[in-house]
């Protein structure tokens, strides 16, 4: 009987073990999504920067340096991207949203392109993007969260070191 | 031995339903506890958990067909009493739609695919006679409301026929036809240079105005349909939450996240319980029996 009941324990445990580890799993696979989803509008705002620079490209009187830095945000934004690192992307994303902002409020002083239909369609289409990278970056934070959460919990602490499940980072922007 | 044999197999059962009880709760806790909760407007496509309010789906309210009460959802269970048990003798819910509304948008939930409200305490317990009541459960505008499920945007109207697509040269030939029934209309429209024969590149033009034609229809018919879906009351309601296909659970209920996790919890407790105590049970038969 004591051996049946041990047997009992074993498959229980076994069957508990598992459950852990598709939680982790599942808490991994949420940040990758929660990333992914991310990531997509990351793609999207940086494809609109050159239509923005083109844009203020058209008026010859615009600082042409701005436009230089932005153009260089933006390659260095991309390159943190590729390297889908969240401390590289948020300080990326940090001087890229400066260096828009910047040419936006320089883009005010010329009447002719405040006015332009386009540059409107594209601001609006920049600052929808900004709203929703800003809660999708809520949402990943939060995943990020849980993740971390369940990895540093017991038991699921010695399967997250033995299976090698990491803490993940949170994406952090200085401002919003 | 029939004692002892009913014996086993009610362990056999519990022992089995237990088991499954406690995978299930298991899993459904792991959903629960390792979705982060998403804001209606932004969530991406896929299994999200939302929190909001309940609100209704631009139909009239509900009544429980107990105590009339308006209402977005109902449920009503009947209970006769036998051999002092209560045993289920009806189970009633409504299929109307609701909505979950956050501070970015609603989404239309169907309750008829839900998992509304499993297992808690019942809103109103009615009885009728001493032998009978009805437990009502409820969720009215404006309860709090917590779901589980797939997210996806509501399809939008009927774009028509597809320009390129098969069904819109389908009808670009159909119309052609219609047209080659009317030959001195169609030389009238079509024979550019009058010599009484429609040749190659003048039954280009008519295929081409054939197929400006067709799109000018489906486009009418796309606004159409596009103008009736922003009139309909439920044209704020952008996304739709639905049961997922893999099997995951649509949950819905009035309850917090917390509240539903805690429940959750416990049911996969008792489920391990019940396992545990059906096995144990099946075991010391077995045991007694090879002795």
């Amino acid at each position: 009987m004591a051996g049946y009941i041990a047997l009992l324990l074993l498959f229980v445990a076994g069957v508990y073990i598992v459950a852990l580890y598709n939680q982790l799993v599942l808490v991994k696979h949420n940040v990758a999504r929660a990333w992914a989803n991310i990531d997509v509008l990351l793609k999207q705002r940086h494809d609109e920067i050159p239509k923005l620079v083109e844009l203020c490209r058209q008026y010859s009187r615009f600082e042409s340096t701005l436009l230089a830095r932005l153009t260089a945000a933006r390659t260095a934004a991309v390159g943190a991207r590729d390297r889908a690192s969240a401390t590289a992307v948020g300080a990326a994303e940090d001087a890229l949203r400066a260096e828009t902002a910047r040419v936006i409020a320089v883009a005010e002083g010329y009447p002719d392109l405040k006015a332009n239909t386009q540059f409107l369609a594209l601001q609006a289409r920049i600052a929808a993007l900004e709203t929703a990278i800003a809660d999708r970056r809520e949402f990943y934070n939060e995943t990020v969260r849980i993740n971390n959460v369940t990895i540093g919990q017991f038991p699921q602490r010695l399967l997250a070191g033995w299976f090698a499940f990491r803490a993940a980072e949170p994406l952090k922007f200085r401002h919003g | 031995m029939v004692d002892d044999l009913q014996v086993f197999v009610g362990a056999l059962a519990i022992g089995a339903s237990g088991y499954l009880m406690w995978r299930r709760n298991m899993r459904a806790l792991a959903l629960i506890e390792g979705t982060a909760t998403s804001r209606v407007a932004t969530a991406a496509k896929g299994y999200v958990e939302l929190s909001g309010t309940a609100r209704g789906a631009g139909e009239p309210p509900v009544r429980d067909p107990i105590q009339r009460e308006a209402c977005l959802w109902f449920k009503v269970v009947t209970e006769r009493r036998r051999n002092n048990e209560w045993q289920v003798e009806r189970r009633e819910s409504s299929t109307q739609a609701l909505a979950l509304e956050d501070d970015s948008g609603s989404c239309l939930i169907i309750p008829g695919e839900a998992q509304i409200d499993e297992e808690q305490d019942p809103d109103a317990i009615i009885r009728d006679g001493s032998s009978r009541r009805h437990r009502i459960w409820r969720i009215r505008d404006g309860d709090p409301l917590y779901a589980l499920g797939f997210l996806e945007r509501r399809s939008p109207p009927l774009a028509g026929l597809a320009h390129g697509s098969v069904a819109a040269e389908h009808a670009v030939i159909e119309l052609l036809r219609v047209w080659k029934r009317d030959q001195a209309k169609l030389h009238e429209r079509f024979d550019a240079n009058r010599d009484g024969h429609i040749d190659a590149a003048e039954w280009e033009c008519a295929r081409l105005a054939a197929r400006a034609a067709v799109r000018e229809q489906a486009e009418t018919a796309a606004a159409q349909s596009r103008a009736e879906a922003a009139a309909a009351p439920d044209a704020h309601i952008t996304h739709t939450l639905r049961q997922p296909d893999d099997g995951r659970p649509l949950l819905v209920s009035s309850r917090s996240e917390e509240q539903v996790a805690r429940r959750v919890r416990r049911r996969s407790w008792l489920g391990l319980a019940m396992f545990a105590g059906g096995a144990v049970y099946i075991l010391f038969a077995l045991t007694r029996c090879t002795a």
